[in-house]
């Protein structure tokens, strides 16, 4: 018995809403808002502990403010330096309360739902997941929104002092605001993939403070340059409102102190949130699909972002500058590439039957969609891209600002060697982690494997030069041993020998390379492609056999066939209801004398009038238990 | 409406199911009975699409729950074993909060809201916390949050566990009114007096083997294949003095009378309803003071012990 198929076409009653307008899709977002948000945040505004811990953290703010600032400004400074200092310490003190609250709250957010066991209502009712992420997601970001709120009259004492400004105040929330994000999203990733919460907590903390911890030192040490180089003068994390505050529209202030941590903030929680998303969706649908959108954007992001960042050199180090930038996203697209190396052999299995009826632009999308042949195209792709894109920006930008500069031969040859040799090296990692991942069915095995392959290819070869000759290391600007030549980095030695000796011509000598990580990557392409079809066709093979197994043994059981079983119904209904019938009728009808009696014979039948509870006294049958036929299904 | 084709599960190296086959047909109250581990829970989550079959096969509504689990989602609606709910929203806010998450269009979701809370009799209760209800009040929450998207199948895990005799038996009346709405309901439980009230037809279930399955009566009728031939009452009167089940042997239709173990008069008849009322008129013609009568058919209970052979507990 197969589904109607009108049902495939038929619009679902209670699934997904019918697509609308812009205009009625912002008017939703207020009159029909995510039901998760609503939720979480009456939720938490009706717990008693939550306002309990506004006023608590708000008077321990106020107080570390005083206590510390006080403390670190003596009486000598001056007012408007003491300002700055209380201005710091209360940002850094807000900052360290979140980084430590945020995502150990948001990450109970989905595990907490499986504790009390609503989870699995919640995914019943059909809720896309990327609603039910980004509804947790927005509840916890208000909630730390309004604990910033409630923080800031606090800032206050430091504008008793001078030396701050409104403006300061403002961008310092800001960034506030900009670290709560992948704070958030860290909880939310973490929640939806773990079963229990306190696990889900830990890991979130033991992830994020560190990750906080070491970003908060680097933006201080940023602050030291920023001060020679711009000539800020305050000190501490938050030294970049007044950067941003001073200079918003030089150049390079607002590449770096403006777009660049949007962007990175952005990417970053857009990454958790679609991992969280994968985690809610069964493993039945489509899951990549998320990552490969933020991936186009991340790297498309990447691109621009070189193009600025080169940009932004000095005449004199433009072509190491642009070099060593470029050089520098090998790391993402090392990352990128066993990203993408992670699916299973075959497409989800519900996308692959939504994809049966679909349009023919959507099944040319299907090449590069979920599973791991299409996937592993789609990595390509996203491989060439994030290699030539950022060198092809880099190169662009360095002609477009320094038209008349005379080292664009070497730089241009230095870029096109490291974009050659790290697309050959991040397809043969894309392709060989793809294949380990479908032979050994485990993601985080063929991970570990593919990487620790690529460390051992870009150490192995120096040592077994070392070993077969210990003087093949010293003059590599001449001759590189070719062992040498293979390994991974091979391409940044050759670029960096380019631009510092002028010897354009070594462009040609990362052929070796490409051609050894090319035809590497080629090879376990064709093992991919030929496994997944191999694979398939099993499936199909083994789902004909069960179907047909299953049909032979629907027909040994004649009892379950629909028509005896609808006669069964139709007599059972008609003595469930006659039953009920009786007994009430019989009742009336008793003479008035015999009803006035007790009749209470079954514990519920006192609260129950009108009814009987026959079955509580019912072990009254006195026919011996027979050995009669049951139906037993017989295997 | 559900049909469960040789269903296997393992967890693990254990095999929770085996083969397991049954079919609940439309419109009935079905009950899934079954001592602990069992595997109800097992089966009723592959059901409602948490969990995949390993082998067979399983229908809701015409839809292969592993195919096309969207479909049956909308056509089923599930209540977990040992379901929670949000604790500091009120009844109102609950439902509405569900009636969202399924997407029900926003100028139907009051009504909608309305109209379960009525048929749960909730309405009154609906600005009440949820932190602060009873479980019964909780239960009935629970599956009045099943009824928003109005589905045709209700699977309701261990729905009497833990209620007191009156809210089983608001409980039981509740399903009573959910089935002349038509819609087919599956209610699983380890306890026999539960559900031997509500449901017209069973699957049991033990060490995940189906040990019988079908309408009560039927599965009755095979066990005793000798009391076939009759239906029975149990006739209770005020006293019972000598002779008092003579005047019943007279009538055409009665088979067999016989004195209960606690006194009364237990008469197998052939027939329908006639024929009870034609004892009653002769008990009260022969003035016999009738307290109760009420009908003694194939206990559920009775089924499942001879069926279980003493193998629970
Ligand atoms: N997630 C799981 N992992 C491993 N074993 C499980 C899991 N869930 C259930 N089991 C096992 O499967 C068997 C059947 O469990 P199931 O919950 O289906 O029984 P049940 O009939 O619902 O019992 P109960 O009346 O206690 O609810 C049990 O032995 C149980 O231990
Ligand atoms: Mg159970």
């Amino acid at each position: 018995m197969s589904a109607p198929t009108e049902a495939v076409t038929e619009p679902t009653a209670a699934g997904t809403p019918p697509r609308r307008g812009l205009g009625a899709r912002l008017r939703a977002l207020t009159e029909d808002p995510n039901p998760i948000l609503v939720k979480e945040l009456r939720t938490i505004l009706r717990t008693p502990l939550f306002v309990r811990f506004l006023y608590l953290s708000t008077g321990l703010v106020a107080l570390l403010v005083v206590g510390i600032g006080g403390g670190a400004a003596s009486g000598s400074q001056p007012p408007a330096e003491v300002g700055q200092v209380l201005f710091q310490v209360f940002f850094s003190i807000a900052l360290a309360i979140l980084c430590l609250v945020a995502p150990a709250h948001a990450a109970t957010s989905l595990t907490n739902e499986r504790e009390i066991g609503t989870y699995e209502s919640l995914v019943l009712t059909g809720m896309d997941p990327a609603r039910i992420v980004w509804g947790k997601f927005l509840a916890s970001y208000a909630v730390f929104a309004l604990v910033l709120v409630a923080f800031s009259p606090v800032v206050g004492i430091a504008f008793l002092f001078g030396g701050t400004s409104p403006w300061h105040v403002l961008l310092g929330f800001y960034g506030l605001l900009l670290a709560l994000g992948p704070a958030v999203a860290l909880g939310v990733a973490l929640s939806a993939r773990l079963r229990s919460t306190r696990v889900s907590i830990l890991l979130a903390l033991l992830v994020f403070v560190p990750f906080a911890g070491f970003g908060t030192g680097m933006l201080t040490a940023f602050g030291e340059l920023s001060q020679r180089e711009w000539g800020t003068s305050m000190e501490g994390p938050f030294w970049f409102t007044e950067a941003l505050a001073t200079r918003f529209f030089e150049p390079d202030t607002f590449l770096l102190l403006g777009v660049l941590p949007l962007y990175l903030t952005a990417m970053v929680v857009w990454f958790l949130l679609a991992s969280a998303i994968a985690g809610v969706r069964p493993a039945a649908e489509d899951r990549s699909t998320p990552f490969k959108l933020w991936a186009l954007a991340a790297v498309s992001g990447l691109v621009v972002i070189v193009f600025g960042v080169v940009t932004l050199f000095d005449r004199h180090d433009v072509p190491e500058g642009s070099v060593g930038v470029v050089a520098f996203t090998g790391f993402a697209m090392i990352q990128l590439a066993t990203l993408f190396a992670n699916e299973p052999p075959l497409p989800p299995r519900l996308w692959e039957l939504r994809q049966e009826s679909r349009g023919r632009l959507a099944k040319l999308a299907g090449l590069f969609g979920p599973g791991a042949a299409p996937t592993a195209r789609f990595g390509a792709l996203i491989v060439l891209l994030a290699t030539f894109g950022p060198a092809l920006a880099g190169g662009l930008a360095r002609h477009y600002v320094f038209p008349t500069h005379d080292e664009h031969a070497q730089a241009d040859a230095a870029l096109l060697v490291i974009a050659a040799g790290y697309a050959a090296v991040g397809l043969f990692t894309l392709m060989f982690g793809t294949w380990l991942r479908i032979v050994l069915r485990s993601g985080v095995a063929s991970r570990v494997i593919a990487l620790s392959t690529l460390a051992g290819l870009a150490i192995l070869p120096f040592l077994a030069a070392v070993l077969i000759d210990p003087s093949s290391l010293q003059d590599m600007d001449d001759h590189m041993p070719l062992l040498v030549r293979l390994t991974p980095i091979s391409p940044i030695i050759t670029a960096v020998l380019i631009v510092d000796d002028n010897e354009v011509f070594r462009t040609l000598e990362v052929l070796v390379p490409v051609a050894f990580y090319g035809m590497l990557a080629l090879f376990f392409w064709t093992l991919v492609e030929a496994r997944v079809r191999n694979v398939r066709k099993l499936v199909a093979e083994q789902r004909v056999l069960r179907e047909k197994r299953a049909e032979e043994a629907a027909a040994m059981r004649p009892s379950f066939t629909p028509p005896a079983n609808q006669e069964a119904v139709a007599t059972l209904a008609a003595i469930a209801s006659g039953e009920h019938g009786e007994v009430s009728e019989l009742r009336s009808s008793q003479p008035p004398d015999a009803s006035s009696n007790g009749t209470t014979t079954g514990e519920s039948s006192t609260s129950e009038p009108g009814t009987s509870d026959s079955s509580t006294g019912s072990t009254d049958t006195t026919e011996p238990a027979s050995d009669a036929p049951k139906e037993e299904p017989s295997s | 409406m559900i049909r469960v084709e040789g269903v296997q599960h393992r967890f693990g190296a254990m095999q929770v199911l085996h083969d397991v086959w049954f079919t609940v047909p439309k419109g009935t109250v079905f009950g899934f009975i079954g001592p602990n581990g069992a595997g109800k829970t097992t089966t009723l989550r592959m059901m409602a699409t948490l969990l995949e079959p390993d082998e067979g096969r399983i229908l809701v509504g015409g839809y292969d729950v592993v195919e096309r689990p969207n479909d049956v989602r909308r056509v089923l609606g599930f209540m977990p074993d040992g379901f929670g709910v949000y604790e500091r929203v009120t009844v109102a806010e609950y439902l509405e909060f569900f009636a969202s998450a399924h997407a029900i269009p926003l100028d139907k979701r009051k009504r909608t809201v309305e109209a379960v809370m009525e048929l749960t009799d909730l309405g009154p209760l609906r600005e009440r916390l949820v932190s602060a209800m009873s479980k019964g009040m909780k239960q009935r929450l629970a599956i009045a949050r099943t009824l928003l998207h109005d589905p045709e199948v209700l699977i309701l895990d261990e729905p009497a566990n833990g209620l007191d005799p009156r809210a089983r038996i608001e409980m039981r009346d509740l399903i009573e009114q959910l089935q002349q709405l038509g819609k087919t309901i599956v209610l699983s439980s380890h306890i026999l007096t539960e559900l031997s009230d509500m449901v017209s037809a069973v699957c049991i279930l033990e060490k995940g083997r189906v040990l019988a399955s079908g309408p009560v009566d039927r599965i009755g009728q095979q066990l005793r294949p000798e009391q076939k031939v009759a239906r029975a009452v149990k006739v209770r009167l005020l006293s019972y003095p000598e002779g008092c089940d003579a005047p019943f042997r007279e009538l055409p239709d009665v088979a067999h009378v016989e004195r209960g173990p606690d006194g009364f008069l237990r008469i197998a008849y052939h027939g329908g309803d006639e024929t009870v009322a034609a004892i009653v008129a002769r008990a009260v013609g022969a003035g016999l003071k009738v307290v109760r009568v009420e009908p003694e058919r194939d206990d559920l209970e009775q089924i499942f012990l001879e069926v279980t052979r003493g193998e629970l507990q």
